[in-house]
């Protein structure tokens, strides 16, 4: 029950683009085919889920810990080593599916490089060790898995998000846009139309 | 090569060290000056350093995150209490409020201390013009004239428009604030009284909570309250 | 003189927001009010500036292969730096960006300058870029900030103008995405119209 009310709350009420406005450039930039948008979501996916695991692991298990008998807390190191974190994981990422399996690469791996300066990955691993959650009870940190669903969850609204509006961008590429809206002022006043849609799911889920 | 990034990286964590050092006090100080601007705003003038001057609340079915009260003293005669109190029913979230009493039960003034409510809709709590935030001026929440729940849901108060949720987990926090003094007035009563540790729980209607002095000017009232124990301070 | 010209460059031809189109997230979610604008594009420019003048310094030691590692830790010092600082000075704005300070780590602005310009530029001309770019988006923050607390608040720098409600939506995510594509149409075709005169 409470992990269904993390993947509502994360795909549709705090749809990471649409209300929390992380990760708007590859919304912006790999938006023109629902083909790419939905690799681009599933390795996003992917990364999110994993990346965060390490950061969680690496904030309660090497930040805050005791080492030679003493308490220590370098969480003000937390930016520049979540950041090296993330840029390693995804490096060892592509390299080992290159390995294992090259189709999977084929599919997903010219999105990974795009996805260490994605801030939605950074943000929501920063999110999750810093925010307390309620969740359908009392507030509290998230423990390890809640993370993880949340975390994968969040990547899951970018794909429902992206899709959507790839399929529209795809439509418009049809119409007679006058010239000074073409490109991106158009996709942004489409991309308010589908946030304003989305406002609908505002306090359905904490 | 991975010399090169390793030497950086030492001379980044360095650098970073150094920085945290110098501004940690700085950034304490400015939390603290947050919550004491908060208590200045909603209590009447005092010549007493109200941020030291606490008592602590023990009782569980009272207890709210920050379980102190600051007592605000001119001349040594008590004239307001401000008591910190955490709504967990926001929209956005959890938010803090400081809610100011005169020793009468009415309400001084109150002021937003932390809050994720949505700008333009549940961020008025914040605005002291909002007739929402005026409306609680002056009102007496502790004689029972007043029913603490928006109109909606048969209370008195009237809500933001468009803003039921952060309405709502506003009041919570009135009411939390409330049981609070309640539970401090049932206190200072009882031991102005010395009325037996037994009569208590009748003067506080419906909390039976129990207070602890946690400065030595007030430390008379420990007497009288039986059977209680001080709790160290969160912070 | 020169050096003003990289300035000016910066903040309308190389403009971060309407002509790149980079760091759109702190843009959007940011640009609330007017000040709020001010100051994520004022932390944004410092570390812009700061980081430019390091990996300009640093870049002739740096070996090909690991620059791009390199230039995030140098950034990431630096807004982590800014971070301590906001929070203990200016704690009101701290709280009202939130997550969005840290996150200039991944501001595809800072990367993106260091390594097209910072890296093959002596330090006082990545000093000057990084201040003409940070003033660049600054100002693009602030405009969109004026527009949505006009439209939404009817109040400008957190003073009331008119005694009634704005329209919300503008405030709203939704709002800052619509405010930003019509800023964009009036930038283009403002743009566009100079070049026809010329």
């Amino acid at each position: 029950m409470q992990y269904l009310f993390i993947i509502i709350s994360a795909v549709f009420v705090n749809n990471v683009i649409l209300s929390q406005f992380l990760g708007i450039c590859p919304f912006l930039g790999v938006s023109k085919k629902i083909s790419t948008a939905v690799g681009m979501s599933a390795a996003l996916c992917f990364v999110m889920g994993l990346s965060t695991l390490v950061t969680y692991l690496i904030q309660y298990h090497i930040l805050i810990n005791t080492w030679f008998g003493q308490q220590i807390d370098i969480t003000f190191m937390q930016t520049i080593v979540f950041i090296l974190v993330i840029a390693a994981l995804v490096q060892m990422v592509e390299i080992i599916l290159k390995k294992i399996n090259p189709v999977l690469y084929q599919a997903l791996g010219i999105y990974l490089p795009l996805i260490t300066t994605n801030c939605a990955v950074l943000g929501v691993a920063i999110i999750v060790v810093t925010k307390e959650f309620t969740f359908g009870a009392a507030p509290h940190m998230l423990n390890l898995a809640e993370s993880v669903v949340y975390a994968m969850a969040l990547a899951l609204g970018f794909g429902v998000a992206i899709t959507l509006f790839s399929g529209i961008r795809e439509q418009m590429e049809l119409n007679d846009v006058p010239k000074a809206f073409r490109g991106t002022p158009i996709a942004l006043i489409t991309a308010g139309m589908l946030a304003l849609a989305f406002m609908g799911f505002s306090g359905m889920v904490k | 090569m991975a010399l090169v990034l390793l030497f950086i990286c030492l001379g980044a964590s360095a650098a970073v060290a150094v920085v945290y050092a110098v501004t940690k006090e700085p950034i304490e100080l400015a939390e603290a000056a947050k919550v004491n601007d908060a208590i200045k705003q909603v209590v009447p003038a005092c010549n007493n350093d109200v941020a030291k001057d606490t008592l602590s609340i023990t009782d569980p079915t009272v207890s709210s995150k920050m379980d102190k009260v600051y007592v605000a003293k001119k001349d040594g005669q008590i004239v307001g209490y401000a008591i910190p109190v955490t709504t967990t029913k926001g929209f956005g979230g959890a938010f803090s409020l400081m809610v100011g009493f005169t020793p009468d039960g009415a309400v001084y003034n109150t002021a937003v201390i932390n809050h994720q409510e949505t700008p333009g809709l549940g961020a008025k709590i914040t605005d002291p013009n909002q007739p929402f935030v005026k409306q609680w001026k002056g009102m007496n929440l502790v004689n029972g004239s007043v029913k603490i729940a928006v109109k909606k849901d048969g209370g008195d108060i009237d809500a933001i428009t468009a803003s039921t949720i952060s309405s709502r987990a506003f009041c919570d926090a009135m009411q939390q604030a409330a049981d609070i003094f309640n539970s401090i007035n049932s206190e200072s009563s009882a031991s102005a009284a010395e009325a037996a540790p037994a009569d208590s729980s009748a003067v506080a209607a419906d909390s039976t909570a129990v207070v602890t002095t946690a400065v030595a000017t007030t430390a008379a009232a420990t007497t009288a309250a039986k059977g209680v124990k001080t709790v160290g301070n969160k912070k | 003189m020169n050096k003003f010209k990289l300035i000016l460059q910066g903040i309308i031809k190389n403009n971060p927001t309407f002509v790149h189109v980079l760091g759109m997230c702190p843009t959007l979610a940011t640009s609330t009010s007017a000040l709020n604008g001010m100051g994520m594009g004022l932390a944004t420019m410092i570390v812009l500036a700061c980081s430019n003048m390091g990996i300009s310094a640093l870049a002739p030691h740096i070996p090909d292969k690991v620059r791009i590692p390199c230039y995030i830790v140098v950034i990431a010092a630096f807004v982590t730096v800014v971070q301590f600082l906001m929070q203990a000075y200016t704690p009101a704005l701290y709280k009202t960006l939130g997550i969005y300070v840290p996150l200039i780590v991944v501001n595809c602005i800072v990367l993106g300058r260091a390594e097209a310009y910072a890296n093959k530029n002596t330090v006082i001309d990545s000093l000057c870029d990084g201040v003409g770019v940070g003033l660049g988006f600054t100002l693009s923050l602030t405009c969109i900030g004026i527009v949505r607390e006009f439209l939404g608040s009817l109040s400008f720098m957190n003073m009331k103008l008119f005694d009634a409600d704005g329209m919300l939506i503008f405030i709203l995510p939704a709002g800052a995405f619509i405010v930003l594509g019509y800023l964009m149409v009036l930038f283009n075709s403002v743009k566009n119209g100079k070049k026809a005169n010329a």
